[in-house]
């Protein structure tokens, strides 16, 4: 009779548990939380351009309609996951303590800005005025991210001084946490912003319009990357390399880095102070330089340096060879061509002109010879250009493709390091998938050099993982040799005994080991203990 | 959590923290006045544009007024056919006539003033940097067709006949000295 109430509770309480770990338990680690949490951030982001394109009308008269469209579908989602979350606030540790968990969760602050960012939509429909501008509270909600990775980088740092502090923030440090990422993120995505800005000031239509616009763009960005210039001048000494409170502040700000950080913000501040002097119209350009602080997030930009650099001796050679070759053409080509055409052929800068454009198989063809010793001068110089020109690059490229069997075989050789206990703890595991990270490793390609290390080292059967990802089974050959594992592996084994045990019919099998035709004297006797310690739990409940 | 360890943070600063403090407010607030200075500058431009837009619509009908035969103000403005200026004894009105009746009193555009610079002219030739006086001023420049690529574009200068068909181009002096496209007309 009370068979379907009961499954019913059971079936919710399931969807509840499980609804909390595919999307809230932050313990997992093969959730959606990470995703979920990434997918909300967007959209808030997404929903903060809105709000601003709102108010500029030539993009929002005629795309009324899109805006509401857009409006509506956050709104639902917003909604959802305001929703969702009070479902499963009972799961949540911090929650299901308190007497009434949703309760207890819809006067959370985050809660609270969650529900804020959601009723202006729902008032609009009871109240006659325009709470459009009350979405900026949706903004707040980038609160759910930042508050637990700024309380979880002031715990790391308790002990750092201020400057440290700031250091760890604009670096990556051991002490870094969650906010550095953050913080890395905010200032990718504004360089990106700025970048396309600029772009887009330079077509007449866009600009036409949206001049003010970008003049706010272009002064927020500023405050942003000024802002990170002068904590990383500031944090310089906190690293080893630049201690000298004055001199490694100089020395770190000669840094190429540095340097682009610099030119990034300074063409704000001379065309703003002094373009009413000079004519500073080249420096806009400059601003595109922002580009260029990408450098600093990607490991690419650091093998091609590392490559220029090994292979610089290489590069040399090859670039004498090709200044030589386009000298010898260009002074041919002048002696050749100047009598027949004295216009284009007019010194040696312009044959120079030309016999890089012939070598590099350009060939615009604005200069071409006419003299038949020009033409046959241009059919050699044109198939020595195809080889000479061809060197530095195959240089470039075969030493990247060097440097990143380096930088891999570097990993294996951590691999190796890692593996050398037969187990690879989370932290080595993160350390793996960072630097995989780094070198754009697929995953698939992590797997295999994984595989590859530890059958190297000849631990490839040492654990067999199930579906799970658990560690079920080691080799009696590895275990031969890890003792220490080895007891671990014989208690577990113990456990799971226990537990087949005490959830079978002790008479059964108490009848079954009796028999000596069915057990060894060895078994009956080790079967014997653990029912006698099974019996004694039993009793001990009792 | 977040007040306490907030607190700590605060407790734990020395003088070169919060000088570094003050610098980065320092900075922070001067981007922002120049930030404002160039909003400003900006909203000056955006209204700049619409007023050169006023203009263009007052010479884009002016086409309508001469097909509808109805009298032009200012009469300096009224350009000739394409075939009564072959004809002896009849004179064309220049450039300069026309575009010193349209700024100067009782002109359709006598309130026009330079906004980025009021000091500076209403329009000029050329959009000439080194004379920082013109950032801001209205450039008319005369479109001669090319049919081999896209039209030439030269000062109008100011004995111009104006003829019908004249096609001129209407711009900004922007405050870097670059030219802002307002659009243009034939007369």
């Amino acid at each position: 009779m009370n068979l379907q109430p009961i499954s019913f509770s059971r079936m919710n309480l399931h969807i509840r548990k499980r609804m909390f770990d595919l999307f809230f338990n932050h313990q997992i680690q093969t959730n959606y939380c990470n995703q979920f949490e990434r997918f909300v951030t967007y959209m808030i982001l997404l929903n903060l351009a809105g709000l601003i394109l709102e108010h500029i009308p030539v993009v929002y008269e005629t795309r009324e309609h899109l805006f509401h469209i857009f409006d509506v579908v956050s709104l639902i989602i917003f909604s959802i996951e305001y929703v969702l979350r009070v479902y499963v606030a009972p799961e949540d540790p911090a929650f299901s303590s308190a007497k009434y968990p949703r309760l207890a969760y819809c006067k959370s602050p985050f809660a609270l800005i969650d529900l804020a960012s959601i009723l202006p939509f729902y008032l609009g429909a009871f109240f006659d005025a325009d709470l459009r501008v009350l979405r900026a509270l949706r903004l707040l909600k980038l609160c759910r991210p930042l508050v637990p990775a700024v309380n979880e980088f002031l715990e790391l740092n308790k002990d750092k001084s201020y400057r440290y502090k700031i250091y760890a923030l604009v670096n990556e440090t051991p002490t870094s946490g969650n906010l550095h990422h953050i913080f890395d993120m905010f200032i990718v995505t504004w360089v990106i912003v700025s970048v396309l800005a600029v772009i887009f000031e330079s077509v007449q239509s866009i600009s036409y319009h949206l001049h003010s616009e970008f003049i706010i763009l272009d002064t927020i960005a500023v405050v942003i990357f000024s802002t990170e210039y002068i904590m990383r001048i500031y944090s310089a000494p906190e690293d080893p390399k630049y201690q000298a409170w004055f001199k490694g502040r100089v020395s770190f700000a000669c840094k190429p880095t540095s340097i682009i950080d610099f030119m990034a913000i300074v063409p704000f501040y001379l065309e703003s102070l002094l373009h009413h002097l000079f004519d500073l119209r080249f420096l806009r350009v400059f601003r595109l330089m922002r580009l260029l602080k990408l450098a600093r997030y990607s490991g690419a930009t650091q093998s091609l340096f590392t490559v220029i650099k090994r292979e610089w001796p290489v590069m040399k050679a090859a670039v004498f060879i090709l200044l030589l070759l386009v000298m010898l053409a260009a002074c041919l080509g002048y002696v050749f061509e100047h009598e027949a055409q004295p216009d284009k052929f007019e010194n040696i800068p312009q044959a120079i002109y030309w016999s890089v454009i012939t070598l590099a198989s350009v060939g615009y063809g604005d200069i071409s010879p006419i003299t038949p010793a020009g033409r046959a001068v241009t059919i050699v110089i044109a198939l020595l250009g195809i080889g000479i020109f061809a060197i530095p690059a195959a240089i470039l490229s075969s030493a990247l493709s060097d440097q990143l069997r380096i930088e891999r075989e570097r990993m294996m050789n951590e691999l190796y390091h890692m593996l050398e206990d037969g187990v690879i703890s989370a932290d080595e595991q993160e350390l793996i998938e960072a630097e995989a990270k780094r070198l754009h490793l697929s995953k698939g390609e992590l797997t295999r050099l994984l595989e590859k290390a530890k059958v190297e080292m000849g631990i490839e059967h040492a654990a067999v993982k199930d579906a799970n990802g658990a560690s079920s089974e080691m080799s009696l050959e590895f275990l031969s040799k890890h003792p220490e594992l080895a007891a671990e592996q014989l208690k577990i084994t113990i456990s799971k005994l226990q537990q087949i045990v005490s959830v079978s019919d002790r008479q059964e099998l108490s009848r079954y080991i009796d028999n000596p035709s069915n057990v060894t004297g060895l078994q009956s006797s080790m079967l014997k203990i653990l029912l006698q310690n099974a019996a004694a739990k039993g009793e001990k409940k009792d | 959590m977040l007040g306490k360890n907030i607190q700590n943070l605060i407790r734990d600063m020395r003088v070169s923290d919060y000088f570094f403090i003050l610098v980065v407010l320092a900075n922070v607030l001067l981007v922002i006045y120049l930030g404002i200075g160039n909003y400003q500058n900006a909203a000056k431009v955006a209204a700049s544009q619409n007023n050169a837009e006023e203009i263009m619509i007052w010479f884009e009908a002016l086409a309508g007024k001469l097909d509808a035969n109805e009298p032009i103000e200012p009469a300096a403005c009224t350009p000739i056919d394409e075939d009564t200026k072959l004809v002896k004894g009849v004179k064309a009105n220049h450039w300069k006539n026309c575009v010193e009746a349209l700024f100067a009193a009782k002109g359709p555009f006598e309130s026009y003033v330079n906004l980025l610079n009021p000091t500076g002219p209403a329009y000029t030739a050329k959009c000439n940097k080194t004379n920082l006086l013109n950032s801001g001023s209205l450039i008319f420049e005369k479109l001669t067709a090319n049919p081999a690529g896209p039209p030439g574009v030269s000062p109008l200068e100011p004995g111009e006949r104006l003829v019908s068909g004249l096609q001129i181009r209407l711009s900004l002096c922007d405050t870097g000295f670059y030219l802002i496209r307002i659009g243009e007309f034939k007369l």
